[in-house]
Parts: structure tokens; C-alpha cells; sequence
């Protein structure tokens, strides 16, 4: 995750050989942009605090060649992404800052979503076991989409990437936001399928990532 | 029971020009076959696919008899040849082979076809359209009667060996005529601009085909060795097995 961080802030304070020379070191005049780091930037950050303080993982460590799967395609979409919002002929949203505010609502709400559901399903396994509990909404109310949902951290990580992607208009942001929900739902649906295999119990109305549809 | 293994050998894509999928045998262990429905449309589709290669190749023949000379053949068998081979996207799931590597062949033969040869007509009339089309009429020829006559278990040694042997010469000759058609094709690309989207724009997307097809072309090093050795590797397989079992007949 410090991959993606380092890599789009390269892009955004316009690193020279990146954009052309007369460019270097340069900054964009558009907010939208600024903002855009700031929350790209939030992001990786709260992901790799949540790494180290929050997530109880049941396996030990990952897979050499994940690693490097996993570090091509976060690498590679962080540039493809920030090449084109950082560059100077980007081309603001369509509908200006109404866009921009409302995108960044959802993009800030779904990243308060998703840390929500982090801390409840950490909440739910004591330190150091392995135990797997049905999750269920608490008095936090952005926990609440447990009732609909088996994953929704997935739900709201989708929802802050699509806040991202509206907010930005920016093409590539949408692919990889494509791309993030269909790996998300294959994981969901897999989640969805051995709660319901270990719980009989497993609430009915839930979905493994959209409420009522997926 | 060289016919069992033939069955057991109908595994496997290509051989051949091109982008050839893998072949794949075991000559001695048994496979449950398709349904007796799904076998009919099995020998249906590939008897008609090999009738359509053979229409391409005497198309070819006929053409070159009539006008003398091999430049402008593409235009004699443009017709057939996209429709056969973009027909060939319905044996995605259906081939008994890999899925990744038939898919990955037909999209890349279904890519030269449309996205350069017919995109670009400058170079229709190139030499390099000829080799590859006909390194990959010789080698659909052979691969679709080898489906059709496994599974209607009477292969004949002599195509099995043709098509995993044949591959050899044509496999190369396709590549190099697909290589050289993207070549060629580069500049009126770039001149164009063709299927290139620059910047600004409100999608703040920019894509260059010219830069795409240089990657393609570049992906064909790691790639074609690959493949190329791996067809190698089932020849000797399949073909020492049938060996070995006309050794006990």
C-alpha cells in the first residue's frame, strides 16, 4: 500500500520525465485535483494503519507470487490514474464543484463505512484466536448494512472508489473501480458462501456485497 | 486402440501458424466423452470448419491460377476468412482445451484480422497477409478434420502426425507473417491516428493505438517461445505413445 501512496504523490507534485519539462514541478489549478490527492493519499494511508492496528488476519502471510501480482496491479492502476488526474491538460468535471461536493460525500462516508465494518468484524474475534462469529450491526449506525449485506466492507470500499471516480470524471479511475467490484464480488460471494455453509442460522435477507441485487 | 487414444488425444488447440493453443495427449488413458447430442454438434462444427478452410484454401488456389501473380489474394478470400475465424469464438468453451489458451489464441487471430488487416487497408496487399493466412488455412484444415475424426474415433495416423508436426514450419510462418503485418501497418496508423484518443478530453482518457500495437508485437517474444515449446514437447508425447501401441497391436 505505500506502493500506490508514493507513486501517485510522483505524479501529483509533477516529477520531472512525466509529464513534459516545461511542466516539472509544477501544480495544477484546479481544487478538484488537490482534493483528489488528499483523498487518494487518505486512503492508502488508512489502509496501511489498518494493516498494522486493526485487521486480525487468520493466516500468516501471504504468498510470494500474490505479492507480486498484487503489487503489479495497485502499482500500475495508482499510476495509470494519477498520471491522467495530475496531468495539465486534465479536464474538470462536467458539472464543477456540485459534482465534486457531492462525490466527495460519498467518497468520505464510504471510507467511514469501511472503517466501521473493519473495527466490528475486529471487534468480533478476540485478540489472538481464530474464532469466526457471525457479524451483526452495533449501535454504529454505518454498521447497520450488515443487515442487508455479508461483506460490507467490500460494499463501501466500491462506494468510495465509484465517489472517487465521479468525483475525478476520470476514465481509468472508473475501469479500475470496474475491476476492484468484480474481485471484491468473486471474494464476497465466497465470504457469502461459507457463512452460510458454517451458520445455519446466517441471516436470509443478507447479499454478499449489494443490498437485494448481488 | 489407437482409436481409444485418439479420442484420449482430441485435447488441445492449434498447431500450427499463428498464435497456436496447446495440443495436449494422453495416449493411454481413457476419457469420458461428450453426450451423444453434444457429440453431433461437436463433428457438425468442425466438419464445418474444415469445409471452410478448405473454401479459403481453393479460393487461394483459384485465385493465383486466374491472376498470375500472389499480391492482392487476401481480397479473393476476405469474406470466408473472417467469418470462419471469427466463427471460431464459439469453440471458446467448447474445444476440449484450456479455456485461457483458446480464448487467448481466437482473440489474437481475431484481432489480426479485424483490428489490423481490416482496419488498415493499406496493407491488404502486403506478402506478410499471405503467410500468415496461409499458415493458418493449412493448420485449421488439419485441426478441425483431427477433432472431427476423433470424435468419431477413427483417426488416421497420418493426421495426427500432420498436425503435430506440421506446426513446426507453420507455426514460425504464421507468427512472422502476423509480425510483419502490425509492422507494416504502423505507420498509416500513426498518420491517421486511428482508434487513438488524445488529450483533453472530458473523460480525461488517452489511448494510443500506434504505442498498443508496438506493445503487441513486443509480447509476442515471451510468448511465442512458450507455445512453440510446448507443442514440441506434446509432439513427442503423442507421438511416441502411438508408437508404443502399434508396438503391441
Amino acid at each position: 500500500y505505500a506502493g500506490p501512496l508514493f507513486i501517485y504523490l510522483l505524479f501529483y507534485f509533477r516529477v520531472p520525465f512525466i509529464y513534459g519539462h516545461k511542466y516539472d514541478f509544477t501544480s495544477s489549478r484546479h481544487t478538484v485535483v488537490h482534493l483528489a490527492c488528499i483523498c487518494h493519499s487518505f486512503h492508502y494511508v488508512k489502509r496501511l494503519l489498518e494493516t498494522l492496528f486493526v485487521h486480525r488476519f487468520s493466516h500468516g502471510t501471504m504468498p510470494l507470487r500474490n505479492i507480486f501480482k498484487n503489487c503489479t496491479y495497485y502499482w500500475g492502476f495508482a499510476a495509470w490514474m494519477a498520471y491522467y488526474i495530475n496531468h495539465p491538460l486534465y479536464t474538470p468535471p462536467t458539472y464543477g464543484a456540485q459534482q465534486v461536493k457531492l462525490a466527495l460525500a460519498i467518497f468520505v462516508i464510504c471510507q467511514l463505512g469501511n472503517f466501521s465494518i473493519h473495527m466490528a468484524l475486529r471487534d468480533l474475534r478476540p485478540a489472538g484466536s481464530k474464532t469466526r462469529k457471525i457479524p451483526y450491526p452495533t449501535k454504529n449506525p454505518f454498521t447497520w448494512l450488515f443487515l442487508l449485506v455479508s461483506c460490507p466492507n467490500y460494499t463501501y470500499e466500491v462506494g468510495s472508489w465509484i465517489g472517487f471516480a465521479i468525483m475525478t470524471q476520470c476514465l481509468p479511475v472508473a475501469l479500475f473501480s470496474l475491476v476492484g467490484f468484480t474481485q471484491m464480488t468473486i471474494w464476497a460471494k465466497g465470504k457469502h458462501r461459507s457463512y452460510l455453509k458454517e451458520f445455519r442460522d446466517y441471516p436470509p435477507l443478507r447479499m454478499p456485497i449489494i443490498p437485494f441485487v448481488l | 486402440m489407437a482409436a481409444a487414444a485418439a479420442t484420449a488425444a482430441a485435447k488441445g488447440n492449434g498447431g500450427g501458424g499463428g498464435r497456436a493453443g496447446t495440443g495436449d495427449a494422453s495416449g493411454t488413458r481413457k476419457k469420458k466423452g461428450p453426450g451423444p447430442l453434444a457429440t453431433a454438434y461437436l463433428v457438425i462444427y468442425n466438419v464445418v470448419m474444415t469445409a471452410g478452410w478448405l473454401v479459403i484454401a481453393v479460393g487461394l488456389v483459384r485465385a493465383y491460377l486466374a491472376k498470375g501473380s500472389y499480391h492482392s489474394l487476401y481480397y479473393s478470400i476476405e469474406k470466408p476468412l473472417k467469418f470462419f475465424q471469427t466463427g471460431a469464438l464459439l469453440e471458446v468453451g467448447i474445444v476440449p482445451s484450456s479455456v485461457v489458451l483458446t480464448s487467448f489464441q481466437v482473440m489474437s487471430r481475431v484481432f489480426l484480422i479485424w483490428a489490423v488487416t481490416h482496419s488498415v487497408k493499406e496493407v491488404q496487399t502486403e506478402d506478410s497477409v499471405l503467410l500468415f493466412v496461409i499458415a493458418w488455412t493449412i493448420t485449421e484444415i488439419i485441426r478441425y478434420s483431427f477433432y472431427t475424426f476423433s470424435l468419431l474415433n477413427h483417426l488416421p495416423y497420418l493426421i495426427k502426425w500432420a498436425r503435430y508436426t506440421l506446426f513446426i514450419v507453420l507455426y514460425p510462418m504464421g507468427v512472422s507473417g502476423e509480425l510483419l503485418t502490425i509492422y507494416a501497418a504502423l505507420p498509416f496508423v500513426r498518420q491517421a491516428g486511428l482508434y487513438s484518443i488524445s488529450l483533453p478530453n472530458k473523460y480525461n482518457f488517452s489511448f494510443d493505438y500506434y504505442a498498443f500495437l508496438i506493445l503487441i508485437m513486443i509480447s509476442y517474444i515471451p510468448i511465442f517461445p512458450q507455445l512453440y515449446f510446448h507443442m514440441i514437447h506434446q509432439r513427442r508425447k503423442v507421438l511416441s505413445h502411438t508408437e508404443e501401441h502399434k508396438k503391441f497391436e
